[in-house]
């Protein structure tokens, strides 16, 4: 059974790690030709991570000598462009995941029957005033890096009620988290996210408290205390953390189930009033949380769920 | 740009007014924070406080740089259930509701890197 699971678990694990936003990316207060940039890059990705060549690839061809040497990284900030949406503006945050961006960039737009399909991920680059006490994480790659293994303890803690199997991690595995991102490595990565993120094996005895001794034994997203799982909502709000329980009436609790739950005044009539995004696609109502969060979690282990509400 | 102007599609009063209650988050909710030194950072006198939920975490780092009187460069590392950092941006009372034991949230302080 375990094995079984492994391999399609590995299969949909790979196609969230393939998944990949294109971006446009435009320099603030620049007339000249060359002013935009298009980049593909991976959803798993951090925008810090791509600046040396946005750096070469615009900031270089915009500004003369004099300004490129006045310039500092540490001053540049990403905004997201909210034209055409009723909501405003923001600051990308450093230590957003690419796939967050592009999430809070779809919440920006309601979903309508006349939309014309996927747009690229629209982002101004400021190269002054960075709006540090926003911003919460510079951006430099150790800061960034800091952050992404604060962000997995915290969800190996969510899952079990202590990090005991990030900190008993080999060093090494534990670094191949960052390192398989910085170096877009699927395997890489797998090292440590494969040794902490449970598989799904459905038929998990649930609830059980699990005694340390029983540590070979493979993890269930089933039999895990909470998912590690964060809500965004558009216009500003702040995000959604609260326990979630991979099993309801000792059945997998379901999307829609959750989100009745969490936001009921959006849910309580389906999709028809707002709508779950994650890794950029629409989630199905009737897929298991915990199946979700094994399967299309990000690159640290939060499964992130956008909700774009949908127009008259 | 569009060829034609079209006015952008609006999104129904009622799913307005459910967005703008979940933006209110946890107001008018306080949770309580229990402040734990680590290694060889000050101790404080009181080290229970009571918190807005509502409030982000980096308000809760510079209120307890000011109670330890600690300067802008003085280095303050914190955690939660001595196990990880929370990130500056966390909503106070999204912690407490994931972490807190017996109704606290447990926050631990350290002058130095404790658990990476």
């Amino acid at each position: 059974m375990a094995a079984a699971v492994q391999s399609s678990t590995n299969l949909f694990r790979r196609l969230a790690w393939s998944a990949t936003v294109p971006l446009h990316i435009r320099l603030a207060d620049a007339g000249g030709p060359v002013d935009h940039y298009f980049i593909q890059a991976p959803r798993y990705t951090y925008l810090a991570l791509l600046l040396p060549t946005i750096r070469e690839h615009l900031v270089e061809l915009v500004l003369d000598d004099d300004a490129l040497a006045r310039t500092s990284e540490s001053e540049w900030w990403f905004e997201l462009d909210a034209t055409d949406s009723p909501f405003g503006s923001d600051a990308v945050r450093w230590h957003w995941p690419l796939d967050l961006v592009d999430l809070c960039a779809c919440m920006l737009r309601p979903a309508s029957a006349t939309e014309s399909g996927p747009e690229p991920l629209r982002l101004i680059l400021h190269l002054t005033g960075a709006p540090a006490d926003k911003l919460a994480v510079p951006p430099t790659l150790e800061a960034v890096k800091t952050h992404f293994v604060s962000q997995v303890k915290e969800a190996d803690f969510v899952r079990w009620g202590n990090t005991r199997r990030v900190t008993g991690l080999r060093r090494t595995d534990l670094e191949a988290g960052w390192d398989g991102v910085a170096t877009g490595d699927y395997d890489l990565h797998q090292r440590m996210a494969g040794r902490i993120v449970p598989l799904p094996i459905p038929s998990s005895p649930p609830t059980s408290p699990q005694p340390d001794r029983d540590r070979d034994k493979v993890d269930s997203a089933y039999a895990a205390r909470s998912l590690p799982i964060k809500v965004y909502l558009p216009d500003g709000a702040a995000a959604i953390q609260a326990p979630v329980a991979p099993l309801t009436d000792g059945r997998p609790t379901t999307l829609l189930q959750y989100l009745e739950a969490t936001l009921p005044l959006l849910f309580e009539n389906g999709y028809r009033a707002a709508q779950p995004i994650a890794q950029g696609i629409l989630l199905p109502p009737d897929a298991d949380v915990a199946w979700l969060a094994a399967c299309m979690a990000s690159a640290d282990g939060w499964l992130r769920i956008g909700i774009r509400l949908v127009a008259e | 740009m569009s060829a034609v102007d079209v006015p952008p599609p609006a999104i129904p009063a009622a799913t307005l007014a459910a967005l703008d209650k979940y933006k209110a988050g946890h107001k008018d909710t306080k949770v309580v924070v229990l402040f734990k030194s680590i290694g060889s950072a000050p101790i404080m006198k009181n080290n229970v406080f009571k918190i807005s939920a509502n409030n982000k975490f980096h308000t809760v780092s510079a209120f307890l740089r000011k109670q330890l009187g600690l300067k802008a460069a003085d280095p303050l590392f914190t955690y939660i259930n001595g196990a990880f950092a929370p990130t500056p941006d966390d909503v106070v009372g999204n912690l407490y509701d994931c972490f807190q034991t017996g109704e606290r949230l447990i926050v631990n302080y350290s002058n130095t890197q404790a658990w990476g």
